[in-house]
């Protein structure tokens, strides 16, 4: 039986990631146009929405490098091209590396990096990793019209449903962010946890005090960088 | 009566768009393997294919129904459309949605802000996009760099990073909102251990939506019944 890497790392497996990559930079660009007329519509300050284009631009630098670690790092074992159509669309370091474990694993071989996987048993792995990620957007497809309505029609009734959100978000940081700040197993996590938020928390401080608004535009990805920039110094 | 026209239209169009969408990216990514089957001439095992599906499902399908709950609120539906066909919704969505809301100085859970907020996905999708191509085609002589000694602690905490600065000001700005659920995370965190916490996410995140919710009513509740009580 034929080794994986031929195919894997072969044109053709090139052109056919490459279908779901251009559909959802179209997707983007389709809604970027519809915001930006629905912005006008809005009257909404132009120049503080090409800002925050700005921002989003910026501030996704930094955290794309680990996914790029995380896409060259499962190269040998999924060839060029699976790795970054999985981690393009649909994807995270955590869900790629359990479905192709899992299904390797379910095929008799040791797991991820096993260098004698035949091409048949990758077939049936990129089957697992594509076909599973359709659960998200499907949830989509078949429900958001319905929440949405139904949130929209909660918000306009007032009251309660102006504070919801702000609530749900606080419940999210709970669960994400929280645990991290008593995390006493991972003392350099802490750390760069608490100086991310104080840092935040005084640049937003400052920017407010002495009317800096380019230092608030900025204070997110300035204290994740001292977050950062924390961890390289206490490890 | 044309502003809300206008408004019903987009709207609509949003979820148009989204559906289909959505739908094209899972034809798309079943096209993959399929045309590396038919092509390559390969003859799948469904046995342990289907077998490995199914747990996989099990672990990710209550996550997705979960996180299409939980999110919707926050980034709006264009938003979520976005985050779902392209990942990192954490890590990357959430705080590019934040940030932009912040800059334009509208709020999350108001048409502005939905508005704000997919328009900052989509630009932090293009963005990540771009950069994991560039990454895919120089990547292995990336790695030596990105994964240095120095570097790489830095890189391992980009998620305490963010989740800080996304986190502490939020709860901050609304600390009596915050207070019973904050209370609630560090003790179960200390009893638990964060290790528990972490492979519990989905669940734990469906109590916390529910606490927060409630909390939030009672103190919405209080001060409606104190604003009465005053008036009277």
């Amino acid at each position: 039986m034929e080794n994986f890497q031929g195919m894997a790392n072969d044109m053709i497996m090139f052109a056919l990631c490459l279908i779901p990559i251009i559909l959802v930079l179209g997707q983007s660009a389709i809604y970027i146009k519809m915001g930006m007329k629905r912005t006008k519509e809005l009257n909404l300050d132009q120049k503080n929405v090409k800002k925050a284009i700005t921002n989003s631009a910026v501030f996704s630098i930094l955290p794309s490098l680990p996914i790029v670690i995380t896409v060259v790092a499962l190269m040998p074992s999924l060839g060029k091209f699976i790795p970054w159509l999985r981690l393009s669309v649909i994807g995270s370091a955590a869900y790629e590396t359990i479905c192709a474990e899992m299904t390797i694993q379910g095929f008799g071989y040791s797991g991820l990096g096993d260098s004698s996987m035949t091409a048949t048993v990758f077939t049936s792995v990129v089957w697992v990793m594509c076909v599973v990620s359709c659960v998200w957007p499907l949830t989509n497809a078949i429900g958001l019209k319905f929440y949405d309505g139904k949130v929209k029609q909660s918000r306009k009734s007032g009251g309660f449903m102006k504070v919801a959100s702000g609530a749900m978000m606080i419940g999210l940081m709970c669960v994400m962010c929280v645990p991290r700040l008593v995390n006493v197993d991972d003392k350099v996590g802490m750390a760069v946890c608490a100086v991310a938020g104080i840092s935040a928390v005084a640049l937003d401080w400052v920017a407010d005090k002495f009317k800096l608004k380019s230092l608030s535009d900025f204070s997110f990805a300035l204290a994740m960088i001292l977050g950062m920039v924390t961890a390289v110094i206490v490890s | 009566m044309e502003n809300n026209n206008k408004t019903s239209n987009y709207s609509g169009n949003v979820h148009t768009v989204g559906i289909i969408s959505s739908l094209l990216v899972i034809a798309s990514l079943v096209i993959v393997p399929l045309g590396a089957q038919i092509i390559f001439g390969q003859t799948v095992d469904w046995g342990p294919t289907l077998g490995a599906m199914g747990k996989a499902l099990i672990i990710f399908g209550p996550v997705a129904v979960i996180e299409f709950l939980s999110y919707l609120p926050t980034i709006g539906a264009g938003g979520q459309y976005l985050s779902f066909t392209t990942g990192n919704v954490m890590n990357m969505k959430v705080p590019s949605a934040a940030t932009g809301r912040r800059m334009v100085g509208v709020e999350s859970g108001t048409e502005e802000g939905d508005v704000i907020s997919m328009i900052s996905i989509a630009v932090s999708s293009i963005t990540t996009t771009a950069i994991v191509f560039l990454g895919m085609v120089v990547g292995s002589q990336m790695l030596p760099l990105l994964e240095h000694e120095l570097l790489a602690p830095a890189f391992n905490n980009i998620m305490p990073a963010i989740m800080g600065a996304l986190g502490v000001p939020m709860i901050v700005k609304s600390i009596k909102l915050a207070s019973v659920p904050v209370a609630i995370s560090v003790t179960l965190t200390v009893v638990w251990g964060y290790s528990f916490v972490s492979a519990n996410q989905g669940k734990f995140m469906i109590m916390f939506l529910a606490v927060c919710l409630a909390w939030a009513y009672f103190l919405f509740k209080r001060a409606e019944s104190k604003k009465t009580s005053e008036e009277q």
